[in-house]
């Protein structure tokens, strides 16, 4: 291939990725220069950009192409696509979230969306990564962005807390992830992903230094993805941050991840017996002690925080029994992929829209997270109460929703996988987790309101409303006819 | 296989053992005759006023990451100079639309900060002292060098040329000669 095609090729790859970064740009400009009083604005455009590159992301899907721009060190193929498909759905539901609830809690700052949309281009860099460079370069974009973004309430301590503690743990991991890669390099002699998947696939030599490269990666990864023991940060940033970046860190920044892991892992298949036990055993602390230690929490962005480490959990089983599959040149996924993909969908829209039932509730200057704020909310907030319901359903994995569906796919590409013990473990920890979400709904619904009524009634905030109506539809839709999604995840359901 | 280290081995053990007998020797060896005035935290430069735990405004701070941006574009911009002449000429366009892609993405980034009046050092208030700080100054015994009255530093007159951090320092009370 000629220069010229090769980087027209390149660039219509990656066409979703420009569309983020080139609305960041133009409403960080538009921001400071040409609308300075109505701030949004900044909301509204980059809700534009995110639709628009969630529109081409479609299109890029429904082509069926695969490719590999920029000489390899990117790669396009459906797991990327689905990635980015995954992430910008994310990103558009935030910016959502976020364009009244800001006003509300005074932090109007035209910043915020700039940062999210950096930040989703990050983590869809790590979707589509296929050099441990790339995967880097990525994972850094996707944090320093949220380092900024936790701290974004500059004013509160509690924010300025998880700013704090999130940049330093997160600059540790860096550190860590980064030694993996030389580690990794030093084995290998080369950091692109698919080298070293043929490498491996021809001789398949286990050494002490690529066992410890391979360690420090999943380290490096496992920080990012909450993984338990590494996940110390997540409670207490999840809590600290305004609840709109808490919605779009635990969705985005844990879809990044995974999709890292899922990359990383299928590189390494060849080798499997050396990170396999690494991973079993993380997946099972992950899924027991995420689910345990939500049991004890009175905050619900903190029950949140943990019930989000045990869903990491869940999707590192998949994680577990994953390998891609090579077929005359075209990559096929296995069903732990496809699980997987399919979790971290399910996972979106089940977060984002329980946070965003919190944002909505949110009145000025305040945020709604403990469990008290939530007695009696059918009758003071029925809307609210009720799409909370559905999400803390799903999240539990209770039929007619999409929480359940991913739950029985990864279930089923664990059993396939002979990981019969990831697969008790889940199945049992899921069984604690029902009881922290019915808790919430118990609360909800069972509960007389503590106190006096409130005086001031939340704000009337339709954007955050049509992001909790968006999500609820997606978990019920995808959760009954899971197969509307086949011709998007075409390419994972060969 | 490792005995190409050896060598260095050597000299790693060799450099820690001569460096230690020196510190050792002088500190065993060396005659000791201090003087307060020695003892200071800077021994030469100006006279210590006041406690270093003092507020800045944190511009200065803001101004090295602006330094390093443009330092890493120049950084950046060396390497694609020197090879821009090898090149052929599409992709010597190439290079030169990507270099503009480069700047045109920085510039942003220095819009940005113009913009938000970040150069803008006019409005900045002179750091105030919270009381508490001043009563640590208050509180704090004066700093004596030991050749008061004797020897050629006039602390009094230095204070005086301090100008108007003379009040919060209590005058000394009683010259010692040297302890």
């Amino acid at each position: 291939m000629n220069g010229a095609s090769h980087i027209a090729s390149s660039l219509s790859a990656i066409l979703p990725i420009l569309i983020l970064m080139g609305t960041a740009c133009v409403a960080l400009m538009g921001d400071v220069f040409i609308w300075k009083r109505q701030r949004a604005l900044t909301g509204i455009v980059a809700l534009i950009g995110s639709v628009w590159a969630l529109v081409v992301n479609l299109q890029q899907i429904l082509g069926y192409g695969s490719s590999e721009p920029f000489s390899g060190s990117l790669v396009y193929d459906s797991l990327s696509q689905t990635t980015s498909l995954v992430l910008l759905i994310a990103t558009v539901l935030s910016v959502l979230l976020a364009i009244t609830y800001l006003r509300n809690r005074g932090l109007e700052l035209g910043e915020y969306h700039v940062l999210l949309l950096f930040s989703a281009s990050g983590a869809m860099l790590m979707g589509a990564a296929n050099d441990l460079i790339m995967l880097f370069i990525g994972i850094e974009v996707l944090s320093v962005a949220l380092y900024v973004l936790a701290g974004i309430a500059r004013t509160e301590e509690r924010s300025e807390e998880a700013a704090i503690k999130y940049f330093l743990l997160g600059a540790f991991a860096s550190g860590f992830l980064l030694y993996g890669i030389a580690l990794v390099y030093g084995a290998t002699g080369t950091t692109n992903l698919q080298q070293i998947n043929h490498l491996f696939s021809a001789k398949a030599s286990i050494t002490p230094i690529l066992v410890a490269g391979i360690g420090l990666l999943i380290v490096g990864l496992g920080f990012k993805a909450a993984l338990v023991p590494f996940h110390q940060w997540t409670p207490d940033v999840y809590e600290g941050a305004p609840t709109s970046v808490t919605a779009f860190m635990a969705a985005a920044a844990k879809v990044g991840a995974f999709a890292a892991f899922l990359r990383i892992m299928n590189a390494f298949m060849p080798v499997q017996p050396a990170w396999i036990t690494a991973i079993q055993v993380l997946a099972i602390l992950t899924m027991v002690f995420g689910n345990l230690l939500a049991v004890v929490q009175d905050n619900v962005k903190r029950m949140l925080a943990y019930s989000s480490i045990a869903h990491a959990g869940y999707v590192l089983v998949a994680v577990a029994s994953t390998g891609m599959i090579y077929r005359h040149a075209v990559l096929y996924l296995s069903q732990g992929d496809r699980a997987a993909m399919f979790y971290l969908l399910a996972y979106v829209f089940m977060t984002v829209g329980a946070f965003g039932v919190l944002v909505l509730l949110s009145r000025s200057g305040k945020d709604y997270q403990t469990m008290n704020d939530l007695k009696g909310l059918a009758r003071t907030h029925p809307f609210a109460a009720y799409t909370m319901m559905f999400f803390m359903l799903s999240l539990g994995g209770i039929p007619p929703t999409m929480g359940f569906l991913g739950k029985w796919l990864i279930f089923n590409a664990a059993i396939s996988a002979h990981q019969v013990t990831l697969a008790i473990v889940m199945a049992l920890a899921s069984v604690v987790g029902i009881y922290y979400y019915l808790r919430v709904v118990w609360m909800m619904c069972f509960q007389e309101p503590e106190g006096a009524p409130a005086t001031e009634h939340p704000v009337n905030d339709w954007a955050a409303r049509w992001s909790v109506i968006v999500s609820l539809a997606g978990t019920l839709m995808f959760g009954v006819l899971p197969a509307l999604l086949s011709p998007i995840m075409t390419g994972l359901y060969h | 296989m490792l005995t190409g280290y050896i060598p260095i081995l050597a000299m790693v053990i060799l450099a820690g053992v001569i460096a230690s007998v020196m510190v050792f020797a002088s500190f065993l060896l060396g005659p000791k005759k201090p003087t307060p005035y020695k003892e200071t935290p800077y021994e030469c430069g100006m006279t210590p006023v006041g406690s270093a735990r003092e507020r800045f405004p944190v511009k200065f701070y803001l101004i090295a990451m602006i330094f390093i941006i443009f330092d890493i574009e120049t950084i950046f911009l060396y390497p694609w100079a020197v090879t821009f002449r090898s090149a052929s000429h599409a992709v010597k366009l190439f290079n030169l639309i990507e270099m503009a892609v480069f700047v045109a993405i920085l510039f942003i980034g220095y819009f940005y900060i113009l913009g938000k009046n970040a150069l803008n050092w006019g409005e900045a208030e002179e750091p105030t002292l919270k009381p508490m700080d001043r009563d640590v100054f208050r509180s704090r015994p004066p700093i004596r060098f030991g050749n008061e009255g004797s020897g050629p530093v006039d602390l009094s007159k230095a204070r005086a040329i301090s100008g108007d951090r003379t009040e919060s320092v209590p005058e000394t009370t009683g010259h010692q000669q040297g302890s």
